[in-house]
């Protein structure tokens, strides 16, 4: 029989050892951007797993917040200018970004930072970069009095629940708010914008969008369409075409409400882009709640419908096909054309069916600038796009007057091991005629 | 041929071709920087086995073209985007694995970083957190309410996700 008035210690746990690897390397003695190097390579669908492995872990795992941030300066930046944006960009690099890039007026590339904030090695040469390394980062106040356009390109995997996340993301917009009012900035672009930091600007920063956006001329905004589903749909709802239940729609009726509410606090925006269809789903209930040949209903904030140009990148074409069977086109390219589209960004396989399905209408349209997503399954199609518009500019002598054409995404190829290592030089080709 | 000297952070003296020790930005710009050396160029945080097998990478893929530095953001490949040789290469216990990693990044051979850090993360891809933290010998340091309280965060993730086509797809797009 035990004393009781002996306290019988706790049985003592062993704990496991964390196993020092070499001269002390465990993954998590890994400097930070190599973990956050290594979780990058990880889907959005494996990382909730990280969060609960260890603290360390959950707090890295948790750092992805913008994929990518790009800067652009106004024309004849000087060396003090570049200076406070790169050190602008070392400081918000902490959270999470993947690249941040500085560009000069013309879209040169003046500036590098990859998963550790230096400056690109290739840029090296770059007197200007070289000032930079030597530690001439100092004493900025804020950078965004140097800056022309901004282009925020959210992490889509930016969850609900990562609270320090929402709350960064608005800090950085509200700082943007403070300087914007002083500031050059004339465009700004929000991509892959989950749509829980969306609402919660147009809900709750009402103030900071209408001072922020007040001068902007160019509105970007990339909802995460796949995000803003899989959080209300448990990841499945994106590729499962059947399951798009009320929930989902909901929260389309919902993020088209935000939508119109940021419009609506940057008033004199001119030059709107929407990367917003990618889905069949998408489509169809953008379409029940705002017929998508009212597009009016997204510009009016804007100086006027007429002025107005809309950009839309469409991802999925086996799922536009659908919309298309329903007609879907035939209004949405009759609304492009009432609002004088200037500029389109699509894939090249919307715009094999449709713009070169009656290779007119490209003509109609004017378009003078064309950014075609050129990526893993879009290739064959890109090619019959080019080849398209070559045909109608020969046979037929339309003023075909492109005078832009920016290609993204050729170099992924790892979904097809087939893809042709030659595509880009063709598609080359294809536009020297 | 022109060849190098490196001086491991153990002190050892390993030749090596200068076009191969190139791969390394550090070595190339060290190179560029004082001309012709004589010496041996002392590479203190990498020690001579690990070194060795840096080189060995550098010598297979000596051919390569230059890692592209101001590569597109979107041209983040998928992780089990290794080549055979490479998955080869890699197939070491993880002291050697954790020491390659840090000896790439030291010597700034992006190419390696990348075969390294897709290798670990492949390690990691599919498995629990249990697994997780076998797998690398990680101590669960989460009180058990503090993991409650993340397993109901992640609780809208957990159902089962239908893997028939490609979740990230909008990653190449």
């Amino acid at each position: 029989m035990s004393n009781p008035t002996v306290p019988i210690p706790p049985p003592v746990e062993p704990k496991p050892a964390v196993i020092k690897i070499g001269n002390g390397h465990s993954i998590l003695q890994l400097p930070t951007e190599l973990i956050i190097q290594i979780l990058g390579y990880i889907s959005f669908n494996d990382r909730p797993n990280l969060r609960l492995v260890s603290k360390r872990f959950a707090r890295v795992s948790e750092r992805f917040i913008f994929r990518s941030i790009r800067l652009y300066l106004p024309r004849g930046a000087d060396i003090p200018t570049l200076e406070q944006s790169i050190y602008f960009s070392t400081r918000i690099f902490s959270s999470g970004a993947n690249e941040v890039r500085i560009y000069g007026d013309a879209g040169e590339t003046l500036g590098w930072a990859g998963v550790s904030p230096d400056a690109c090695p290739s840029h090296k040469s770059d007197k200007r970069i070289n000032a930079v390394d030597t530690g001439l980062l100092r004493n900025t106040t804020s950078v965004f009095t140097s800056l022309s356009k901004i282009s925020l390109d959210f992490g889509k995997n930016v969850l609900p629940h990562q609270h320090g996340h929402g709350a960064l993301a608005l800090k950085f917009l509200e700082a943007l708010h403070a300087d914007t009012r002083k500031s050059q900035i004339t465009s700004i672009g929000l991509h892959n914008l989950p749509l829980w930091i969306l609402q919660k600007l147009s809900a709750e920063r009402p103030k900071v969008l209408n001072g922020s956006l007040r001068h902007v001329k160019k509105l970007s905004l990339g909802i995460t369409p796949h995000l803003q589903i899989n959080v209300n749909d448990k990841l499945n709802i994106y590729h499962n075409y059947q399951s798009f239940d009320t929930t989902a729609r909901r929260q389309l009726s919902t993020a088209y409400t935000a939508f119109r509410e940021f419009l609506a606090s940057a008033p004199d925006v001119e030059d709107f882009s929407l990367d917003w269809f990618s889905t069949k789903e998408t489509v169809a209930s953008w379409k029940a709640l705002s017929p998508i040949g009212d597009t009016n209903s997204l510009c009016k904030p804007a100086a006027g419908a007429d002025t107005a140009r809309i950009m839309l990148i469409g991802e999925e074409p086996e799922r536009f096909i659908w919309v298309n069977t329903k007609g879907g086109y035939t209004t949405m390219w009759q609304s492009l054309r009432k609002l004088k589209l200037a500029n389109l960004i699509m894939c090249p396989y919307q715009l094999t069916q449709t713009v070169l399905g009656a290779k007119t209408t490209l003509v109609e349209l004017e378009l003078d600038r064309v950014y075609l997503n050129m990526s893993c399954q879009y290739v064959d199609w890109g090619r019959g796009v080019l080849t398209s518009w070559r045909s109608a500019y020969r046979t037929e002598r339309v003023p075909f007057r492109l005078s832009s054409f920016t290609a993204r995404n050729l170099g992924y190829t790892s979904y097809w091991d087939d893809f042709p290592q030659n595509t880009f030089e063709s598609y080359a080709a294809l536009m020297r005629g | 041929m022109s060849e190098i000297k490196l001086l491991s952070s153990d002190q050892a003296t390993i030749t090596v071709e200068k076009s191969v020790a190139e791969r390394s930005i550090l070595i190339k710009n060290m190179l560029e920087d004082v001309g012709e050396v004589t010496e041996a160029i002392p590479i203190p945080n990498v020690n001579e086995n690990v070194l060795k097998k840096v080189i060995e990478w550098c010598e297979h893929h000596k051919g390569d073209p230059p890692a592209q530095a101001d590569d597109d953001s979107d041209s983040r490949k998928k992780s089990s985007d290794i080549d055979e040789w490479d998955q080869k290469f890699m197939q070491v216990d993880q002291e050697m694995l954790f020491e390659i990693i840090l000896a790439a990044n030291y010597l700034d051979i992006k190419p390696l970083l990348d075969v390294g850090c897709k290798t670990v993360a492949n390690m990691i891809k599919g498995k629990s957190p249990e697994e997780i933290r076998k797998t690398f010998n990680i101590q669960n340091d989460f009180t058990p309410d503090e993991e409650e309280q993340i397993r109901r965060e992640n609780e809208w993730a957990e159902e089962s996700v239908p893997r028939s086509q490609p979740l990230d797809i909008d990653e190449a797009c």
